[in-house]
């Protein structure tokens, strides 16, 4: 399905002028970048703002922005940090970024709003979930940069967030209205099988076996302040998983549990708690509650607190370092992984939502 | 046994009544469209919607053809503004979040408001798209209040 368009497709000379406006601010960031070895940038896309705020995690400090992107929804890279991938909410779009050049190199029209994406690890599809009903899985080719199938949803209910396996075989999105997430065959490019659960699912995340292929599913749910495990293989829940139930906690209608990302090792899960405001680390396979790390809270002027809402969390390519979008508090918490320790808070923009990982490796520039 | 049933009548009646009269403390006035000026917000409001407003992303970025409540109409294509019968639709969408006379109470209001500035830390949960307005005295978010302060008489209502 086509959105309507937007009031700035509306004026095409100004999203001109915006998009080389971007492309300069990213040209540069990239010239910077490239001269050292191994760059590693963590992007932040503020949602509510018309900017992504651009980590570095060596200082941890916010070293540039890309700009004029309003309402940005996604952004993720190429495994080779060759190319990125920009959606903004208003518009059926994939944007992709040469990352050597800063120039935004074509706009793949999609089937509908972008919601996630996800690149495939093999480097050669992008995954894109859409928002809009009926739900659908647009599969881009990285290479032909052309919108080579869509996937509609069996149930025509909108996807959210998208991860993909390690062997580029499936990818997996859930359903906060549908109450399941689905597989799609990305070799095959169709729903390859639904996972019904009693309530809508936000994030996911999958632990993979040593030939790539899915081994543990975690979804966090909708109305539970903790998450579901899934056997991938067997299609089997394994384990409903709470978090350690604390004493008031921050009142929410749902999405208690928001955000997860699973270390690059495979071995620690960490999913972020809203009403607990906190981040907790969990061993993997057993499951085992490592630890946890509170989030900052906003004071009011009636003396009463907020939590920072807690949205997504990503790892620096390392494992050492995870980044956590703080939506309400407008900020970045860093996380030592290892320790279990907060780092720092990052004033970021607008309401700071997803989390791409920019990883150059060394000679590639 | 007579005065015992009536009095669990009376208490039955008295629950109801209560009932209903915290539900619309909660909830916006149902007849609210009725109550609100629509030339005003045609002319005054409904633009806001529309503006680019510093370093946020308009309200309509997110807000066209949405999940949430708050859900404007889709502009026409090739098209910067809204039609009559458009407008209309805007309008009866926008009421349904409105306390007639009560800015603080309308969640068209209180949801954008940083909530340091009095904004709901709603139990909906916060705002995806930030804290859009930072003070009760933006000039924007008065012009909200000063529409939804003015109830105009069902006489005259549109």
């Amino acid at each position: 399905m086509q959105s309507s368009k937007t009031a700035s497709q509306n004026q095409p000379g100004r999203y001109l002028a915006r998009l080389r406006a971007l492309s300069a601010v990213l040209f540069g960031l990239v010239l910077a970048a490239s001269l050292q070895a191994s760059t590693v940038r963590v992007y932040i896309v503020n949602d509510g703002g018309t900017t992504i705020s651009i980590i570095d995690p060596a200082t941890n400090t916010v070293v540039g922005a890309v700009h004029d992107v309003e309402g940005p929804e996604t952004i993720h890279f190429s495994p080779d940090g060759s190319q990125g991938y920009i959606a903004k909410r208003a518009e059926s779009i994939l944007n992709i970024l040469d990352t050597k050049t800063g120039k935004i190199i074509k706009r793949v029209p999609l089937s509908g709003r972008p919601d996630d994406l996800a690149v495939t690890p093999d480097g050669k599809l992008v995954a894109v979930n859409i928002q809009d009903k009926p739900g659908a899985l647009d599969i881009v080719d990285a290479k032909s940069l052309e919108n080579i199938k869509t996937i509609p949803t069996p149930n025509g209910q909108w996807l959210h967030d998208v991860i993909v396996t390690k062997d580029s075989k499936y990818a997996i999105a859930g359903q906060p209205d549908g109450d399941e997430a689905v597989v799609f065959d990305l070799v095959g490019q169709k729903v390859a099988f639904e996972l019904p659960l009693d309530e809508g699912i936000m994030p996911l995340e999958i632990q993979s076996n040593a030939d790539g292929s899915g081994k543990l599913l975690f979804l966090q749910l909708r109305r539970t302040n903790g998450f579901a495990v899934f056997d991938f293989a067997k299609r089997t829940l394994v384990a409903k998983v709470n978090f350690p139930e604390v004493q008031g906690g921050f009142k929410l209608r749902d999405a208690f549990s928001h955000g997860m990302a699973l270390s690059p090792d495979g071995k620690t899960l960490l999913l972020a708690s809203r009403p607990n405001n906190a981040i907790y680390a969990y061993s993997l396979p057993d499951l085992k509650l490592l630890g946890s790390v509170q989030l900052p809270e906003i004071k009011l002027a009636n003396g009463t607190t907020l939590g920072a809402s807690p949205n997504w969390i990503a790892f620096t390519p390392d494992g050492k370092l995870a980044y956590i979008s703080n939506t309400a508090a407008n900020s970045v918490s860093v996380i030592d992984a290892e320790a279990l320790k907060l780092v720092t808070n990052i004033p970021v923009g607008e309401a700071p939502g997803k989390i791409g990982v920019l990883l150059i490796p060394s000679g590639k520039r | 046994m007579k005065i015992v049933s009536l009095a669990l009548i009376i208490i039955g009646i008295s629950g109801f009544v209560l009932f209903c009269c915290a539900q619309t403390e909660r909830r916006p006035f149902v007849g609210a469209a009725k109550l609100l000026d629509y030339e005003v917000f045609k002319t005054k409001v409904e633009p806001i919607f529309l503006k680019k407003r510093g370093d946020h992303a308009r309200c309509y970025v997110c807000h066209e053809n949405s999940r949430v409540a708050f859900n404007l109409v889709p502009l026409s294509a090739g098209q910067d503004g809204w039609t009559e019968e458009q407008s209309r639709r805007n309008f009866q969408m926008v009421s349904a979040l409105i306390v007639p006379g009560e800015p603080t109470k309308s969640r068209l209001l209180m949801h954008p408001l940083d909530p340091r500035a009095g904004g709901d830390p709603s139990p909906l949960g916060v705002h995806d798209g930030g804290h859009q307005f930072s003070s009760q005295d933006d000039p924007d978010w008065m012009v909200l209040a000063d529409w939804v302060r003015k109830k105009v008489s069902t006489d005259s209502a549109q």
